[in-house]
């Protein structure tokens, strides 16, 4: 069963196109990553299925219902980011416990035991904390309603390193024991990538990629050698991203739908192949341009 | 996969309980508005007097208006601040969507309405008491109709149905203000501060008339309520489509 599906999914901020003919499939019990550059249409992609914001034309489902105003989707779905928002009135321990009286799933003990972990002190108030406690506070609600869909954009902003492992790994056991829909959208794919099975990537607010990781870590492949031999060679290949190390030598990520005789060619011409990261694969699958920042200042 | 099921009724009620509990400051700042109006009460009063040869007769004239006066007008911000961004946001932040977040408020500012009604019907006696200790007068007037039932229905009905309408004019106001701040600036200067200047206007005039220079309570809370339910109603209505953390 699918818990979320779109189609042709577009919305628009004025006259600015947010997400445009958006359509994608997420399969229910599956981690996936949503990973764009900022302002790609991520956030509002979430909040739109979360039952925030209104689409402006095309259908989105959430277990099989329109999100926005829907009961149901508010019942079983939870988004988490910094920005959410608790009555400045209560503290820490007041907000889990009304929580717990709303999420019939609440998972009380673990939020204690999370609470404890990350040093955060029940009789704090919300308002009062620091950015990275605001955020582990908020992705332990998150974890701890054990919602059907749950949506993390961006959890770990503010957090220092060694909480954002702990963070992740806690998301990992906890999804392993109550397997569940979970969208993370992050800018660090390499933190996650290990995570995630699915990686969602945005681009303009249409979908570019839909896929499992395992199949985008061999999507492409890095190949480097003398510029002559790397321009003739990937001449006949899907280019994503090229660029000059040193004067004479030509770096260049082409898709990775060549044949093993294509490579015994390009190693005999002198050329190594290398693999690309997940992380740096997405960067160059989303540059606006060819080139990056270096050409800005020629 | 099982999903959590949740009806209206049981998400109005959750909301409620919720709001009622986060938002202790609104009965916090009704307390010290009401201390606050006592005060002034007490200072504040009317009197005369007057003598003739070697008998003077003065009269002093103390009210608990002030604190109705104070009352309706907490219950009016408190209606507005429900409506504002804040608070808009918050209710999503747990199980809801925008009918059952309001009409939670719409049960909150009545609960609000409820309270100010008793403490501003009981602030009468608060007066009466303070008075009983400070004032040296040896003739107090007043004392045999405090209490006495009819005058406390009549009070608590009357106070009670002027707070209804501040609160539902404020929150329609507040969720007009959500959709255009023009909107609700040009709605607020139409219907509170013009009918003061243009008070000789016919239309304004059967509008007062209408409503606050009825002589039965009954029919007043009628008036009260059926306009009231039509303002949140519309609220309701305007803010249904409302998108959240935008």
């Amino acid at each position: 069963m699918n818990t979320i599906e779109c189609r042709n999914l577009s919305k628009t901020f004025g006259s600015k196109t947010a997400l445009q003919d958006f359509t994608a499939v997420i399969k229910e019990n599956t981690i996936t990553g949503v990973i764009g550059r900022n302002g790609a249409g991520k956030t509002t992609l979430l909040k739109i299925a979360a039952g925030f914001l209104q689409k402006s034309s095309g259908t989105i489902q959430v277990f099989n219902e329109s999100p926005f105003n829907s009961l149901l989707v508010s019942a079983n779905s939870i988004y988490i980011d910094e920005y959410v928002q608790y009555p400045p009135a209560l503290t820490l321990r007041e907000i889990l416990d009304h929580n717990q009286y709303f999420y019939e799933k609440w998972d009380k003990k673990l939020a204690d035991r999370l609470l404890d972990y990350f040093a955060l002190h029940p009789m704090q108030h919300h308002n009062r904390l620091s950015k990275g406690q605001k955020n582990t506070f908020n992705a332990i609600a998150g974890l701890a309603s054990r919602c059907q869909l749950t949506i993390f954009d961006e959890p770990t902003t503010g957090m220092d390193a060694s909480v954002r492992k702990d963070f992740y790994r806690a998301l990992l056991k906890d999804y392993l024991l109550h397997p569940r829909t979970i969208l993370l959208s992050s800018h660090h794919l390499d933190e996650i990538d290990e995570l995630i099975e699915e990686v969602l990537l945005i681009k303009n607010g249409t979908k570019h990629l839909h896929m499992p990781v395992e199949e985008l870590k061999e999507y492409a492949i890095g190949v480097q050698g003398p510029e002559q031999a790397v321009g003739d060679w990937i001449s006949n290949h899907q280019v994503i991203y090229t660029k000059q190390p040193r004067p004479g030598v030509a770096y260049a990520v082409i898709k990775n739908d060549f044949s093993a005789g294509d490579k015994a060619q390009g190693v005999k011409m002198g050329l190594q192949f290398s693999a690309v990261s997940t992380s740096d694969l997405c960067v160059y699958l989303t540059q606006p341009h060819k080139g990056g920042i270096d050409d800005v200042f020629i | 996969m099982s999903l959590s099921k949740i009806t209206l009724g049981e998400a109005v009620k959750k909301q409620y309980k919720y709001k009622l509990f986060s938002y202790y400051d609104a009965i916090k700042s009704l307390l010290i508005i009401q201390l606050i109006a006592i005060v002034f009460s007490f200072i504040g009063s009317g009197g005369s007097s007057t003598s003739d040869m070697n008998v003077t007769i003065s009269v002093d004239t103390y009210s608990s208006d002030v604190v109705f006066f104070f009352t309706v007008l907490w219950m009016f911000i408190t209606a507005i601040l429900l409506t504002t961004r804040a608070y808009r946001y918050e209710d999503f932040s747990f199980i809801t969507n925008r009918i059952s977040s309001q009409l939670a408020n719409t049960l909150y500012l009545l609960t609000g309405a409820a309270a100010g009604t008793i403490t501003t019907v009981l602030s009468t006696f608060l007066l009466y008491v303070i008075f009983y200790f400070t004032n040296s007068s040896e003739t107090i007037f007043g004392y045999s109709a405090a209490g006495s039932p009819g005058e406390l229905m009549l009070a608590a009905g009357g106070t009670f149905f002027y707070l209804l309408a501040a609160a539902a004019l404020g929150y329609f106001l507040g969720v007009l203000t959500q959709i255009n701040r023009l909107l609700g600036f040009f709605a607020a200067a139409i219907l509170l501060f013009l009918p003061m200047f243009l008070g000789q206007f016919y239309i304004f005039n059967q509008i007062s008339t209408f409503y606050f220079q009825e002589s039965s309570l009954l029919l007043f809370g009628l008036k009260i309520l059926l306009s009231a339910l039509l303002l949140f109603c519309a609220a309701i209505l305007l803010l249904n489509k409302r998108e959240v953390r935008v």
